[in-house]
Parts: C-alpha cells; structure tokens; sequence
C-alpha cells in the first residue's frame, strides 16, 4: 500500500513538473499607452504583430480638452529600446522619460529623457547609474525589486520638475529640464 | 665502466611513458554542435546571419571548463518547421529530427525563423537522447547573446528551478533572466551575469555528451619530448 502511495506521489510530481526546457520570451503587449498625470498627455508605444521586429515606434500626443480627439505631438519611427521601454514616465508638461528596454539586460538605455518636442535630450546606462549612485552594476541588480536596477517606485516632484529614482540603499534626482542626475540624501 | 648511458635509457622510458600518462590525463571539455538552418522552401532561412554567439558561449561555459565545437552549418527545407507554431510541431522536429547528427554526442541544432512562445527550447535534462535544441530568429533580433548557452545547458541536465539560482544565473527561466547585451557583461566580468553554480558545474561535466580530448599544449609538450628522447636515442647507437 505504501509502496502505490509513493508511486502515486512520484507520479504526481513527474505529472507536475513542466517537460519543456525552453527559454521562455516575456513580450509585452503590442500596443502600450502612458499617460501623464493630469491625463493631458499620452505616450503610445507600438511594436508588429509577434514582434518580429523588436523596435517599437512611439507617439505622444495631447489631449487638449476632456472629450476632445487628441493630437499628435511627435513620433519616434523605431526606438532603440528592444521590445520597448519596460517603463514610461511623463510629465504634465510633456517630458517623457523612457525607463530600461523591456528585455532585462544591463542596458545602456536605462534613462532616457524626450523632450516636449520630441527631442532625445539625455541617455543614462545602468553603467552610468552606478557609476553615479557609487554602487556596483552588479550591487544595483541583485537589490533590485522593479526592473533591473530600481528597489521601490518612482517618485514624481511635486513641482514636476523632477523624478526621483531608488536603487539600491541610494536615491538620486534626474532633473526633467536638463536630463542630469543629482544626489539625494540616502534613505 | 661508464654505466650512465644505460642507466639514463632505462630512467628515461619509463619517465617518458609517465609523461604520456600525464599528458593523456590532461583533456579539455568540449562540446561539439551541428547547426542546421530551417528553410521555408522560399529562400528564407532562419539564422541568416550563421550568428552563433560563440565567443560567449564559450566565455559562459568557460566557467565549467568546456569549449563549444560547430561543425559546418548544414540547411534542411520545411515549411513545417520554418514556424514552430505550437508545441505539437517542436515535439514534431525533436521526434522526426530531419538532418539530425547520427552520433549521439554531437547536439544537433535547427534555427528556425519563429517559436510560439520562447527563443529556444532543448528536448531534455541530460543524457544522450537529449541532443536537440531549436533556436529561433528572436535570438539575433533581439541579440539575445545567452540563450544558446541556456539551452545548451538543458542538455547537460541543468534546470530553471536548480538550486541557488538567481536572476543572474544561466539556467534562470527567460521569463526573469538578466540577460547580457555585452560579452563585457559575462561572468566574471562586468555585471557578472550567466553565473553557474557549483552543482551545476559537476552536473554538466559529467555529462555524456562532454567528450574529453588532450588539450593542445599537452600533446605539444608530450611530442617534444618524445622527439628529444628519439634523437638521444639515435645518438647513443
């Protein structure tokens, strides 16, 4: 009896256990949309059908009254992001910020800040993070809990002006007029 | 009466013969791969390129003492297989295993253009009978510089769930892998990533597909000696 209970057991286990050794591809959803706080603003981030190719377009548009169609305010045709941002931040005045590439690799695309027009101010690697924050890349990754290198979630000024970002035990500013880094004091 | 010339002879032979024993006993791991390209019948080929991330593949695996072996790429044209749709159609090619190596070592690996839901997938954990990999084209799209070397380590006998594996480790699911966009990025460089545990290392070495052969330096080693003793010999006759 004990003997066919432990078969049943092993059995199960075997039955449980996944029979495919694949590497598994996590994709987004084709099609993305972000908005900014107030709502005023929208990011539609766009990929093809299986993602065949994996750079996505992207477009922000405003919506100038409630109700009222939105308009486009610029368009990015391919995005270097692979897959697409795995995040997006905007601001009421239309500063987009583009968080990592959604495949998780220590990118040398983890801030990128648009401008209201369209313009790709700056470009901050996880490198350079590090290299500011006075961590390692790899410190930053194994204390990760959002993304790959972000420990809790961002905060947005009060003003707007400003996004603040935790990695590791550090926070630091990424100003949404210029696109630098500044130091926060530590948590 | 000079006894050195016999006495060297006779020290020598066996000195050399313990050489060869060393020499013998010294092998380096590899792994040898036959890469075979899907086509559609169309003139489309998965792996357009014939990319291989060798070098890091290598420089992952270097970790376990094993060097990855391509034989020359060989193409195979099946509509069937050109788009793995679903998972009756991997278990299809594993089955059918259409241009597959007959020698049970040699991995056999299909790059075809598309998978339904993963960049690759193995046919088992370990053993002579798991020999097969897929590879789809999203590998090269998206420079997906590992995944080779995961599913290379499936066969192997490594598993996602192995125990003391975290998301930066090679046998991590895909789903939450880190993966590297640099070999700068391969352990033990940089961020470190595609770390191996010890376990892991033991596991896969002793898999029946690493096969063992003398490194270079020590045949060269071993040659050079035996071609001193052969040209003393010569003298003293």
């Amino acid at each position: 009896m004990l003997e066919r209970v432990t078969f049943a057991f092993v059995l199960l286990a075997i039955m449980g256990t996944s029979s495919s050794f694949a590497d598994k591809r996590n994709t987004p959803e084709v099609v993305r949309e972000f908005s900014s706080p107030s709502g005023e603003f929208q990011l539609v981030v766009t990929g093809c059908k299986g993602w065949l190719n994996p750079r996505p377009s992207a477009q922000l548009f405003r919506v100038a009254k409630s109700g009222q169609p939105r308009s486009e305010v610029w368009k990015i045709d391919e995005l270097p992001h692979r897959l697409g941002p795995w995040d997006v931040l905007i601001s009421n005045e239309g500063v987009v910020v583009l968080v990592d590439e959604w495949v998780r690799t220590p990118t040398p695309l983890s801030l990128m800040v648009i401008d209201p027009v369209g313009k790709i101010k700056v470009v901050h690697s996880i490198g350079d993070i590090a290299k500011f924050t006075g961590n390692s890349p790899t410190l930053l990754i194994d204390s990760a809990k959002m993304g790959i290198w972000q420990s809790s979630k961002p905060m947005v000024s009060s003003d707007s002006q400003s996004i603040t970002f935790f990695t590791g035990d550090t926070n630091f500013s990424l100003s949404l007029e210029s696109g630098e880094m500044s130091r926060q004091d530590s948590k | 009466m000079n006894m050195g010339g016999p006495v060297v002879r006779f020290a020598f032979v066996p000195l050399l013969l313990a050489f060869g024993l060393f020499a013998g006993t010294t092998k380096a791991a590899i792994v040898t791969i036959l890469p075979i390209q899907v086509g559609n019948g169309l003139g489309s080929f998965g792996n357009a390129g014939q990319e291989l991330f060798l070098a890091e593949t290598n420089k992952i695996w270097a970790q376990a003492g094993l060097t990855f072996n391509y034989l020359p790429f060989t193409s195979i044209v099946s509509s069937d297989f050109f788009v793995l749709d679903n998972q009756t159609e991997v278990d299809n090619l594993f089955a059918t295993a259409p241009g597959a190596s007959m020698t049970p070592t040699t991995i056999s690996m299909w790059f075809v253009s598309d998978h339904f839901d993963a960049y690759g997938e193995a046919n088992g954990l370990g053993g002579l009978s798991s020999n097969k990999i897929v590879i789809a084209d999203s590998v090269f799209n998206e420079g997906r510089l590992d995944t080779i070397a995961h599913e290379v380590g499936h066969l192997l006998g490594l598993d996602h769930d192995d125990l003391g594996v975290g998301v930066d480790f090679l046998m991590r699911s895909g789903a939450d892998r880190v993966t590297p966009t640099t070999i700068g990025d391969i352990f033990p460089d940089g961020t470190g990533l595609d770390r191996l545990t010890a376990s892991q290392i033991f596991i896969a070495r002793a898999d029946a597909k690493v096969t063992a052969v003398p490194e270079p330096s020590s045949f060269i080693l071993f040659a050079s000696v035996a071609g001193v003793a052969f040209l003393r010999r010569r003298r003293m006759l």
